[in-house]
Order: structure tokens, then sequence, then C-alpha cells
């Protein structure tokens, strides 16, 4: 997979992130662990081993292949083995999935190993896309993906024989995958990350429903916070834009004493030729050769020296620059300018970065209705390369959500265990504090209809409505009838 | 307790007054100014092998800087400390120029991107509660000479070339922070305000580009104690001899005599830290004794820690109460590790009722006979405030720059803190409310909220704020 098959991917993910989801659970109440370290959600240092784990998730992805060398036939699993999680765990065909367990036996012990390696090295990437940009090849993130269905087969068969504390430690092992992942640079990477955390958190939900588990409140709030970053993933996409256009950023250092080669700039129109797939630069560029390239470096020429100055570039550098070079400067510092806001703003409070994407998408050229603008890059870079922040946004949002209710829930348990029913409103749950809502800053919605409560997450400011709700029922399980002694003859 | 003493001063270094701050427009550019450095920047390397290699670099440079009065150190250190405009520009060459390699290996370990601490995690497995720190480098001195460096630019008028510089020590600062360090927890925190002193001189310069966005998008919480507390349980693991053999097999275990020798001297600190004395001569008597009265209870939580009937009858008593102190020191670790997540208010409630929950004396029934709670709790005790002091301080220069925008696009500062709309205010991050602020005569108070529950360690912070004088208009 290349990034610039990313748009698909990535509307793949939105989609797969953004459905309104109900989870119901019939759950028992639950003290706290005794010992938080045994149901800890992400391996401990005293557990970790030296070693980088994205080589060791590559050894996993080899001794899959040894397993099922045959692509197709592992799609047809992953999609089977993706009905196996979905479905309601007492439903689900046990022997089938001891089967597929057993015999991805091999790999599931080194994808154990490696989400216990102290580090996750993703140098190499950065390296692919200073040199690549958006051409990147990614086949380590598809091969990542692959594991996680059989960690679901993994923890179900744990549940399904009694064990919930091995389940735990195989969700520990799913959650430590997504945190792998989301430290690789690209959104795309955290994106997949997000979803990873969510399979492993839809895997915690089932083991909270075993009668033996303890409360994971201490555990899910032991978790960092916030859980996965788009940080590194907006970093990269900067590296990207840079690896996508030749000589970018010797210009960006030297404009004034850069000089394109014929080569360079025939590949740079080639370039805006293939992303240009927008009106304006799609008309322009599809009969572009160095005149109509001349035109539009002309018409913006004291727009972009202006940026440049702005920038904070000397005036005799400013006059200097080659138009070609000025042009190219203004497309990214443009496009610059539109990422860090993006990348600041993901890094609020929901409320707070909303607002200023709200901003961002007023202000910017890159999102007003097309059509050429005389001030306008040549070289749109914003346009074309600039990721959707407020989707990214919005996916992030989810997986907080989705922590912070089970951490309500888990904290309801805790409640019931103590009070010996449901409480009448969350305020009066006092053994542990309740995350509020992270898209509002208050508490979740919370009813009450006799043994059953529902927690609600409702749609939030910006976004698509109802695809973003989020509610969780919990039924107390009664507890079983103790049988009346037989009496011993 | 550095940083108490920094945090409590930061009233009164203020100027009578008022702090200067003048107005910025907005970022053209977010990643010009930024207070972390980028992976743009970021180099294949390992920071705590760059560290170790500027380490050598400086004492060859510097061979006494440890011993004695030192006259570089005396003069960095003043270099830090005296008022900037004080400060001739002349003296930074002798302190910089004879660290000039090490810095550069600071400078390139600070964008380097990953850290390897296994050398300290493996030696604080192995030896527990005596371990030195061999695998941390000397990252105070790294971040205070970026940070010299820094004032250096500053006075020189290049706010932009010196916040490059603070954002290089900050790096450094979370990467000391990450590493497993139970015992230099608060340093990183004290050096962070060291580091925040100077940018707040940033803020001051005319030229100084608006920090908003370079503030919004740090990390946050900029400091965890999580490092920390997983270096306490490596620590309590190492402190009790074979207790990860005796955690998978409590039956089959035997230590030998070097072991035993190790476990009287942890026995012996161990019992100081919970209020107990007695002569380390006497220590392998005063062990028998204590494991002998503990020796149902140690049995009883190898039990609900799910051992067999079997197992647990057969274990030898000096396993049963390592393993007995092994999980009450896990179980309180636990607990604070999951308080310390929390927000500041339930975060020190928890910690307070740990604290309660386990005081120094006599043995208690249910305690272990190997006391490790106590010790374990000394070390987290001051886990929380200097952490979330530092938050308020980020939250407060953030306000700041909001200001400063505000500054720019009125010409004034606002009556109220809800007049600025150019970008969003962040809350007071220990009490979650907004900061209290004042305008009286031109200038502007800020002063951070109160919490429910004080602790020493977290000061209010009161700034005092103003913009530069108009120039006189000459008749």
């Amino acid at each position: 997979m290349s990034l610039s098959c990313r748009v698909g991917v990535l509307l793949l993910l939105f989609a797969s992130l953004s459905a309104a989801e109900t989870v119901s659970l019939a759950v028992s109440p639950a003290p706290p662990p005794r010992n938080l370290y045994r149901w800890q959600l992400l391996p401990g240092l005293l557990v970790q081993k030296p070693g980088d784990a994205i080589e060791a998730y590559r050894k996993v992805h080899a001794a899959i292949k040894e397993v099922e060398p045959d692509q197709a036939a592992f799609a047809r699993l992953t999609e089977e083995m993706d009905k196996l999680r979905m479905a309601r765990l007492e439903d689900v065909d046990r022997v089938r999935v001891k089967e597929i367990v057993e015999q991805f036996k091999k790999p599931l012990g080194l994808v154990e190993q490696a989400a216990r390696c102290e580090q996750a090295n993703w140098d190499f990437l950065v390296e692919r896309l200073r040199k690549s940009g958006i051409s990147t090849l990614l086949p380590e993130i598809q091969e990542m993906r692959e594991i996680v269905p059989l960690l679901a087969m993994q923890a179900r068969l744990h549940l399904l024989e009694d064990r919930p504390e091995e389940a735990v430690k195989v969700v520990a092992t799913g959650l430590s995958l997504a945190r792998h992942m989301d430290e690789c640079p690209t959104l795309i990477g955290h994106l997949v990350a997000i979803a990873l955390a969510r399979i492993s958190l839809d895997m915690l939900a089932d083991c909270t429903s075993h009668p033996k588990c303890p409360s994971l409140y201490g555990p899910l709030t032991d978790l960092p916070r916030p859980f996965l970053s788009p940080r590194k993933g907006y970093e990269g996409e900067r590296i990207s834009c840079y690896g996508t256009v030749p000589g970018l950023a010797k210009i960006a250092a030297n404009p004034a004493g850069t000089e394109l080669d014929a080569e360079t700039v025939a590949t740079i129109i080639r370039l805006f030729r293939g992303l240009s797939d927008d009106e304006r630069p799609l008309t322009q560029f599809r009969i572009v050769d160095r005149y109509t390239l001349g035109l539009a470096m002309q018409k913006s020429m004291k727009a972009a020296q202006e940026a440049m100055r702005t920038a904070g570039y000397d005036e005799e550098t400013i006059k200097k620059t080659p138009a070609i070079n000025a042009g190219l400067l203004y497309g990214v510092l443009q496009y610059e300018e539109g990422l860090g806001r993006m990348a600041a703003a993901a890094m609020l409070p929901y409320p707070q970065a909303s607002a200023q994407l709200d901003e961002i998408n007023k202000t910017f050229p890159f999102k007003r209705p097309r059509g050429a603008k005389p001030d306008e890059p040549p070289f749109p870079l914003a346009r074309m390369l600039l990721p959707a922040g407020d989707k990214v946004l919005l996916a992030d949002l989810r997986l907080q959500r989705r922590i912070d209710l089970l951490r309500v829930a888990e904290g309801l348990r805790q409640h019931a265990a103590q009070a010996g029913k449901w409480p009448e409103k969350l305020a009066d749950v006092k053994v542990v504090p309740l995350p509020d809502d992270p898209a509002t800053g208050k508490p979740f919605a919370y009813t009450r209809d006799g043994d059953t409560i529902t927690l609600d997450a409702p749609a939030p400011k910006r976004g698509i409505s109802s695809d973003h709700t989020l509610t969780v029922t919990l039924t107390l399980r009664k507890p079983e009838e103790k049988k009346p002694e037989e009496k011993k003859p | 307790m550095t940083s108490l003493v920094l945090f409590a001063t930061l009233i009164a270094a203020q100027p009578e007054d008022g702090r200067q701050i003048s107005p910025a427009a907005p970022q053209a550019n977010p990643f010009r100014v930024q207070l972390l450095p980028g992976l743009m920047d970021q180099v294949a390397d390992d920071v705590v092998k760059l560290g170790h290699q500027a380490d050598e670099e400086l004492t060859k440079a510097i061979p006494d800087r440890f011993g004695g009065p030192n006259p570089w150190k005396r003069q960095a250190d003043s270099l830090l400390a005296d008022p900037l405009d004080d400060i001739d520009p002349k003296r930074f060459d002798p302190v910089l120029k004879p660290a000039a390699k090490a810095i550069e290996l600071w400078e390139r370990a600070a964008r380097a991107d990953r850290a390897d601490w296994s050398n300290l995690t493996k030696h604080l497995r192995k030896v527990g509660i005596a371990a030195g720190f061999p695998g941390t480098p000397d990252f105070e001195t790294g971040i205070q000479l970026l940070a010299i460096q820094a004032r250096m630019h500053l006075r020189a008028g290049n706010p932009v070339e010196a916040i490059r510089n603070l954002a290089l020590s900050l790096s450094l600062i979370r990467r000391w922070n990450q590493a497993p360090n139970p015992f230099q927890n608060a340093q990183p925190a004290y050096l962070t305000d060291q580091v925040l002193d100077i940018l707040q001189d940033c803020q001051a310069h005319p030229r100084c580009p608006s920090l908003y966005e370079a503030l919004a998008s740090l990390p946050r919480p900029f400091l965890t104690p999580r490092g920390a507390l997983e270096g306490l349980r490596l620590m309590l693991v190492g402190t009790l001899p074979g207790s990860e053999q005796i955690r998978a097999d409590p039956v089959g275990t035997r230590l030998d005599n070097d072991a035993m020798q190790r476990l009287d001297r942890a026995f012996y600190t161990l019992s100081a830290f919970s209020g107990r004395r007695f002569n380390l001569l006497t220590a392998r008597l005063h062990l028998g004794l204590a494991i002998k009265n503990a020796d149902a209870d140690a049995r009883e939580a190898m039990r609900s820690a799910g051992y067999t009937k079997e197992v647990v009858a057969a274990t030898p008593a000096l396993n049963a109460a390592i393993l007995h102190s092994l999980m009450a020191g896990e179980d309180v670790l636990g607990q604070e590790s999951a308080a310390l997540a929390l927000s500041y208010d339930p975060a020190q409630e928890r910690m307070e009722a740990v604290d309660r929950a386990h005081p120094r004396g006599e043995a208690k029934p249910g305690e272990p006979g190997i006391p490790s709670v106590r010790f374990l709790i000394e070390q987290s005790m001051n886990l929380l405030a200097p952490f979330h002091a530092l938050e308020r301080r980020l939250d407060m220069l953030r306000t700041i720059e909001a200001l400063r925008l505000h500054a720019h696009q009125t010409g004034k500062l606002p009556a109220k803190l809800e007049d600025i709309k150019v970008v969003a205010l962040p809350l007071d991050s220990p009490s979650g409310k907004p900061f209290d602020y004042q305008l009286e005569g031109g200038m502007a108070f800020l002063d951070s909220p109160a919490v429910s529950r004080p602790n020493a360690g977290l000061f209010s912070l009161v700034y005092r704020l103003r913009l530069p004088k108009p120039p006189e208009k000459k008749p």
C-alpha cells in the first residue's frame, strides 16, 4: 500500500471508525483487583525486553505466511474471524476458534514477544518518506493489521475456557500493538492504530462481562492519556510533503541559491499533473508547459514574495529567488501553516480543537470553494496534500470516549459490588471518580431501568450526527442462587 | 525540594512594575517555532549513548567539573541565575567554548529518535534498593548548557534561536523523565522550570514570535510519574532477591548465601524506612523473627493470589515472606499508579489515603514481615505536585500568549479574559477552573485558582504583566 492510495484506505478507515454503535453486556458487580499489575492493560517495564517491536512484528507476519501462504485463503479466514469476533460470545463455535488458535500458535507466541519490546523503531519509514513522499510504500501497516483478528480469537478462547486473566493479557498485547503502530510517522498509521485499539477494547468489553473478571477501572485509568496521539502522524505528513516534491527541502533552506535542473522541473510538472485532481490546477496543468507554468508563477509572484517575507526571509534573498522556487516555497509555506495549525488544534481538548478547526477551515484558501484566485500559489500543495484534520479529530475522540465509557462502566461495577445495585444517578458513585465525556466536558448521559443501565455518548457538535453516537447498556447479572446443601446420609 | 523553592520565588522574582510582554502576531508557519524538535529534524540515534559521549567530552574539556569549587561550574550557574540584562555577553564564551563538543552531542541527543534504558533497567532489576544509576548520563548539565546557549542568543537579540535551544532542552527533559529512575523524578520538573523562566524572558522580547501554537501542541501532561513508578517496581523486584523466580516457583526456589546477605541488607534498609531501627549485625535475627510472626498472613496472601493449597503449604517460610512483600508492594504501587493518573484533587486524596493506610512503626497484622510498602510510599509521595505545578505553569504561559495575540489585535490588554476571542484559553489543569484575571491601570494580574486539597508542592502562581510603554515622542 502506498501513501498515494491512502485516500481510499482513509475513507474505509473513517467508515469503519464512524458507525453509530451500541454495546450491550450482561455484567456482574466486581471489586477492584488486589494486584493491579496482574490485570495491567499495557505490558509494564518489568515484562518488557530490549529489542525493536517493528522488526518483531515482521517475524510474526512471516510466521503467519508459513501457516497460510495463500493470501486469498488468509483473507477468507480473516473474514471468518471477523464474524467470530463480532458474534455474541455464547453463540461462538468454540471448536472452530480453538482450531484457529492452535493453527496459528507460533505467530501468536511471537506477537506476545513483539508487544513486549522496549522500542518501536520506524526510522526506516521516515527515510522512505523523505525519499518518496506520497509514493511511499507502507506494507508493514497491512502486515500489522492482520495480527489483531488472531488475537481476538485467542482472547475469546480464553474467555470461553473460563480464563479472563489470560484474556486480559491478550488485550494488553493488542493495545501494545496499537501503541507501537501509533509510533508510525503517518496519519494513516495513526488511524490504523485507532482501529487496532478499538478491536482490543471490544475484546476488553467481553472480558468485563465475564463473572470472574474484577473491575478494571484501575488498569483503564492507568492507561496513558491520550492513549494514541496524531502528533507523529502530522509530523510525518510534513516530511512526506517535502519528499513528494523534488528539491523542495533544498529550496526551503536556500531559495536564492538552489537551481532546479530541467529534469527536476519536468518531474515537478508531471507530479502536479498527476496530483491536481481538482478543477483549477487540473485544467491548468493538463495543457501544462513552461508557458502556462510561467504565467501562473508570474500572477502569484507578489503574493509568494509576501509569504517569504512573513516567513522571515530577508529582502536580498526574496529579490534573488527564482520564480519557480518562490512559487514552490509559497505553496509549501501555505501547506505548513495549515498543517501546523491542525497539528496544534489536535492537541487541545475536543471542544477547543473543534472550534479551532472550524476557524482553520474558514481562514484557509485550501478550504475555499474551488476556483482560481490570482494570489494563490501556482503549486497548491495545501489543497492537494493537507489531511482531513476534522476526521482525524473525530476518530481520536471516538477512541477516547470508548476508553472513558469503559472506565465509567467499570466504576459502576465497583459501585454495584459495594452497594449491591446500580446507582440512581452517576453522581451517587463515590467509590471512584468517574471521567466526563471528552466531547462535552460533562458527565455521560445515564439512565436506569431496573437492573439495566444505559450510558450514552451523544453525537458531538462536529461530524456526521448520529454516526458518532456510542451507547453502552449494562444489565446486572442476578447472583446465582445457592443450591441447598444435600444432606449426607 | 529545589523546585518548590523555585516556585516560591517566582512571584518575588517579578519586577514591582510587572513583567513586560510584547504583543505578537499569529504565527504564519507554526513549524518555524516549536518547543520540541519535530520529526523532520530527528536523527536515528540513542539519546542515552549520546549523553554518555557528551559526558566524556565534557570531562575531557573540564576535568574537575564535579570536584570542589570549580570556576567553570560557578560561571555556568551564574549565567543561568543572573538577570539577563546584567550579563556581559563576553561571559558566555568562556563557559560555552570549552563545552562546544559536548553541546553538539547533547543537541544531537535531543533530536535522537530513541532512548535505550536497558542498562538501567537491568541494574535496577538486579541490585534493587542499593542501585546507583549507571545507565543515566548527566542530563542536568546537558539541559543547562543548552539553556545557557538560549540565554546567549536572547541576550544577542535573537529570540527565535533562543527558542530553538529551549526546544532542545525540553526534549532532553522529556527523555530524562521517561527513564525508569525512581529517585530523580522531581529533577526534570525542576529543570523545566529553569527553561520556562528563559521562555518567559523570550515573551518579553519585541521580536519574539507568538508561542501560542508551540505551547498548545506540546504533549500533555508534559512530564509524568510513569517512568518513576515503573522504576520503583523494578527496584522492588531487585531488592527482594529471587522474587521473580519465587513468584513463578515458590516451592522449588532456593536462595544462595549471597542472596541471603543481600536480603539482610535490604531488610535492614526497608525496616529503617518503616521506622524500625536495629543494628545491621542483628538483621538476620530480626528477619527471622519478622518472617515467623507474619508467616500465617504471608500464606493467606498467597492463597488470595491464587496459589493452590498444596503450593502454599509446601512453600518455605522465607519464600512465602518474600512473595508476600512483593505482592504487598505491587498492590500499593498499583493503587498509586491508578491514583496518579487522575486529575489533581482525587489523585491527592487517594495518595493521602494510601499514606494513611500504611503508617511507620511496628508491623501490624496482615502486613508482610519484610516491610517493602513504606519505602515505596516514601519514594512516590512527591510524584504528584511537581508535575501538576508544571502543568499549571504551562497553562499560564499559554494564557500569556493569548494575551500577546489579543494585544497585537487590539493594541491593549483585555479587561477580562473572556474578551479574548482570537484563540481558545486553557483552564488551570490542577483545579479545572479558569484562571483569575484582573486589569488595573495597565497592569494585568493572572492568578491560579485554589485547589480543594492544597499541597506544599503546588504553589499558587501570580503573574503581573504589562505591555511595553510606547516610545516617548520627541518635542
